[in-house]
């Protein structure tokens, strides 16, 4: 419950220090609020605290839940920590866009820790609605609008098409609890009206995560928004959705019907294709680690596939690795986009390494740990989830991820070689130093995690 | 403890030159070299001593429950591996002191990362760390290539060159995995056993997987077309290394993981595998016979001789694999040598198509000595290291199949033919104007192209030390496999 309440409270202060003209103070006080949650969570380890039993819970802080909410924290933090330059500390919009951020990491936490599908609901909710407002934060470009105006249209359709599900599964079992309804499926058998509802739910939560084939909002959402936003997008929002997904897929719905672990098993094949084929022709870079975004979700997909028999823990290691790889990437993107005429096309990275070496290894970096090279973590993660998969004999869909990983690393390559490539009279592109240093030790911890991959089997 | 003080040698190292700045430079990075050198040469001592294992081991939990550790050992084989690296890596630095390259801190400190992935490949026995270390060895050299390149079309290269490496080895993990699969655990002896207790067919499929992963970076015709362009591409430095070292990985890979674990699969379907080496001896010969330039034939070259190797290690008996032992280590001194005298011509003459030389030898009487020592180890002469590697190669190929051998064998005369005709068109005859100016060798020229010539004569009239290293190794690996 404390985890709840530190988020929201400090969403709250930080709108409030707007209003007192403490501007100043935004940044620390939300950064201690997030090392405040982790520490939380830390402290709630093993206690499976279930706030307001009597009232029927509905949450439940068990060790999975703690942990993904200490990832999203820990990301959160850090996305501030790189978000701090952009939003200067003079303005309001600081005030704005970081309180909105804040609460929707709100929704974040919810969907970690749900119990009852009225509070998937409530999270994904949460989560969502203020990253409309924030998609389209930058009032004055029209990419940014129709980024905003998009994803608003689109992601509300697939919340109606989730509450659509969820009111037909309550129908069909008389309670929205996960373990109600795991029991009378365990007992019974899927009701037609289940199937539609879980059907349903599926297709919600595809729109949410963006895998194929509702996946085609994402590139023009992720594009048009202002390139923090986008970050936030693909790191928090989509694991906060991934954690409420494999909550949904690998408890209550058990055992799924065979037809939809094949539709799981289909969707991540042309998730991997359709977005690994696409990125390989995109020049715009924002537009490429989009698609690459998408592709990311296609591999996480695999883990839903297997959610009833597999730890979450390694989804939650593919979610930190693949968020400090993004978060390098999209705010790398930002500031040498922001230094020449917000272009961000592949050739605006060229000679990188000269104008700015700190930021050129750190992209390096983050890419080649996309594209799972070892030894980086982004590595280990894609070797989880093909594991899982060789382990359940979906040889086919392993087939598809090699070939994929593969197509993706020509495009990481396409950006890596232009920063290694020398050009004339380039300026330095000056960041400060506090950003120098993030952009370090995401870095290292990108490399570090490799190594202290075994930390991971003590959850 | 060895092993990893072979390991972190070259990394520390690595750390220190990226962090300390240009000065100095490749004096720090030689000085690791030789350190590395001595500790091996410290390894061989204790190996033959027999009585200090303990000191060759090394077995540390990485990811426990997953049965990932940092598992290293060195054997006989992975001896004479981990000494072509700690031969190779100190000539190639001392061979590059005559060039500036930009940043050196960083061109030395990527080439000894490579060493230290390449050492960790030779001496693990874990399957997953062997996976890790082949796989980042592509990251440094990518980057060597990319940055210091002098070519228009580099950035091409270096792509298909990393896409097509990296294609093959992700193959290799799924075999991996399916392995893993059954022994749930990347300990290679526990490999050993899951493999062979896979029916026929399922070890082809595992099996295959492999040779894609191992045929690239060989590489066996037909996946071998990265190749000459990136040799051609590369800084003289990164060929060496791609050429000496770095594609040894492929065919240790064969002889650490493939014929121990696979003996049905590589009974079964390896006819294919060796029909394939077969065409890509011939194949790669006739290509090299029609260059015009220097750098592409040796790079074809190159192609035609690893055919021999891989061929010879997957006939899976005991002389194929003593026979590719020697032949790696061979090659590798080899591949530097022809590489080293690309290096002393270009640098004078700024080109190296063959059909504008002639005469060097009238101008230069010792570089055209020293060089033709090292053509003749190259078309595998008797007492010189590339007959013996060679000669077992054929002998254990013949044992598997007669017909396939007598044409690899071609190789021995198809190579007599390119290379004489390189060494005619370009040392003999009279020298036209432009050759008149010649440079004499420097010191350090003709230290480097001695030695080397030392080495290939050496090896070849007394090869005992390193086949009774590796001899041992050899016969555990073919233990409980019946041929």
């Amino acid at each position: 419950m404390k985890e709840i309440l530190i988020i929201s409270l400090v969403g709250i202060v930080v709108l409030a220090l707007d209003v007192l003209k403490m501007r100043k103070l935004v940044l620390p006080i939300s950064a201690a609020g997030l090392l405040g949650l982790i520490a939380c969570c830390v402290l709630d380890w093993n206690h499976n605290e279930t706030p307001f039993a009597q009232y029927g819970g509905m949450l439940t802080f068990d060790n999975m839940a703690l942990a993904f909410t200490a990832v999203f924290a820990f990301i959160g933090l850090f996305w501030l920590l790189l978000a701090g330059d952009t939003y200067t500390a003079n303005t309001s919009k600081r005030t704005d866009i970081f309180a909105l951020v804040l609460f929707s990491m709100c929704g974040a936490v919810v969907l970690s820790a749900y119990t009852n599908l009225v509070m998937l609901f409530l999270g994904v909710e949460i989560l969502s609605i203020p990253v409309y407002v924030l998609a389209a934060s930058n009032r004055k470009n029209v990419l940014s609008n129709e980024s905003g105006f998009k994803y608003f249209f689109l992601g509300s359709l697939a919340s109606a098409v989730l509450l659509f599900g969820i009111s037909l599964t309550y129908g069909a079992v008389g309670s929205f609890e996960l373990d109600a309804i795991q029991q009378h499926i365990a007992a019974g058998y899927y009701s037609p009206m289940i199937l539609i509802g879980t059907a349903l739910m599926l297709v919600g939560f595809s729109f949410k995560i963006s895998v194929a084939p509702f996946h085609m909002w994402a590139p023009d959402v992720y594009q048009g928004a202002p390139t923090p936003v986008t970050a936030y997008m693909a790191t928090i929002v989509k694991g906060a959705a991934f954690a409420g997904m494999f909550k949904l897929f690998g408890t209550a719905l058990l055992p799924l019907p065979a037809a939809f672990t094949t539709a799981l098993a289909v969707m991540c094949g042309i998730t991997l294709i359709a977005s690994n084929l696409t990125a390989v022709v995109q020049s715009n870079t924002k537009r490429m680690l989009a698609f690459s975004s998408i592709s990311h979700a296609g591999f996480m997909l695999g883990f839903i596939l297997v959610a009833s028999t597999t730890s979450p823990k390694y989804l939650i290691y593919y979610t930190l690795t693949y968020s400090l790889a993004s978060l390098i990437a999209f705010f790398v993107i930002q500031h040498v986009a922001a230094i020449q005429n917000d272009d961000d096309s592949t050739d605006a990275f060229k000679g990188l390494v000269k104008r700015s070496p700190v930021m050129a290894i750190s992209m390096t970096i983050a890419l080649l740990s996309m594209a799972g090279i070892p030894p980086l973590s982004g590595f280990l993660a894609k070797y989880y989830v093909i594991s899982n998969m060789v382990n359940h004999g979906y040889m086919a869909l392993v087939i598809i991820m090699i070939l994929t990983s593969a197509i993706g690393a020509f495009y990481y390559l396409r950006v890596i070689s232009a920063i290694f490539t020398p050009i004339e009279n380039a300026g330095r592109i000056m960041i400060s130093d506090g950003m120098r240093r993030t952009f370090v030790v995401l870095s290292l911890l990108i490399v570090a995690l490799f190594f202290a991959a075994s930390l991971l089997e003590l959850l | 403890m060895l092993t990893i003080l072979l390991l972190a040698i070259p990394i520390l190292a690595a750390g220190l030159l990226f962090l300390s700045g240009a000065k100095n430079a490749r004096n720090l990075a030689l000085g690791a070299g030789i350190l590395e050198l001595i500790v091996t040469l410290a390894a061989f001592y204790v190996n033959k001593q027999g009585n200090a294992e303990s000191l060759l081991n090394f077995n540390q939990e990485w990811i426990g429950p997953l049965g990932i550790s940092y598992a290293f050992n060195l054997d006989g084989i992975s001896l004479v591996m981990a000494l072509l690296v700690a031969l190779l890596l100190p000539i190639i630095i001392y061979a590059s002191a005559h060039r500036t390259y930009k940043s050196p801190h960083y061109f030395y400190g990527l080439m000894l990362l490579m060493a230290a992935s390449m050492m960790g490949a030779f001496t693990t026995t874990d399957g997953l760390l062997f996976y890790v270390f082949y796989e980042f060895a592509l990251i440094p050299i990518y980057f060597m290539i990319l940055y210091w390149s002098d070519n228009p079309n580099k950035a091409k290269i270096t792509l298909k060159f990393f896409i097509y490496t990296l294609f093959g080895s992700l193959f290799m993990l799924v075999s991996l995995l399916y392995l893993y699969n059954i022994s749930g655990s990347f300990n290679m002896n526990a490999l050993y056993e899951a493999g062979r207790s896979l029916s026929a067919a399922e070890q082809g499929w595992v099996f295959a997987g492999f040779f894609i992963a191992f045929a690239v970076k060989i590489p066996v015709f037909p996946f071998h077309s990265w190749q000459p362009s990136t040799y051609d591409a590369a800084p003289t430095a990164a060929t060496m290394l791609l050429a000496g070292i770095m594609l040894k990985m492929a065919s240790y890979g064969l002889i650490r993981l493939v014929i121990p674990a696979l003996p049905a699969g590589v009974a079964e379907y390896g006819t294919w595998a060796l029909a394939l080496s077969a065409v890509s001896v011939i194949y790669a010969s006739c290509m090299a016979i029609v260059q015009q330039r220097y750098k592409l034939l040796i790079a074809w070259s190159s192609i035609a001789h690893l055919g021999v190797l891989s061929a010879g290690i997957l006939a899976g008996n005991a002389q194929g694999i003593q026979g590719g032992v020697m032949e790696m280590l061979s090659h590798g001194i080899l591949s530097v040598a022809l590489f080293f005298v690309y290096d002393i011509i270009e640098s004078r003459v700024h080109h190296d198509d063959m059909h504008k030389m002639g005469g060097i030898r009238e101008v230069n009487p010792l570089f055209a000595f020293l060089f033709f020592s090292v053509v003749m180890g190259s078309v595998a002469l008797p007492l010189t290291s590339g007959f013996v590697g060679e000669f077992l190669l054929l002998l254990g190929f013949y044992q598997v199949s007669p017909w396939l051998t007598a044409v690899a064998g071609l190789t021995v005369v198809l190579g007599a033919v390119y290379m004489l005709r390189a060494f005619q068109v370009m040392m003999l005859g009279s020298a036209p104007a432009s050759m008149l100016n010649f440079a004499p060798l420097n010191r350090h020229e003709k230290t480097v192209l001695t030695i080397l010539v030392i080495l290939i004569i050496a090896l070849g009239v007394y090869p005992d030390p390193i086949l009774s290293t590796s001899n041992p190794s050899v016969e555990s690996l073919l233990q409980g496999l019946n041929r």
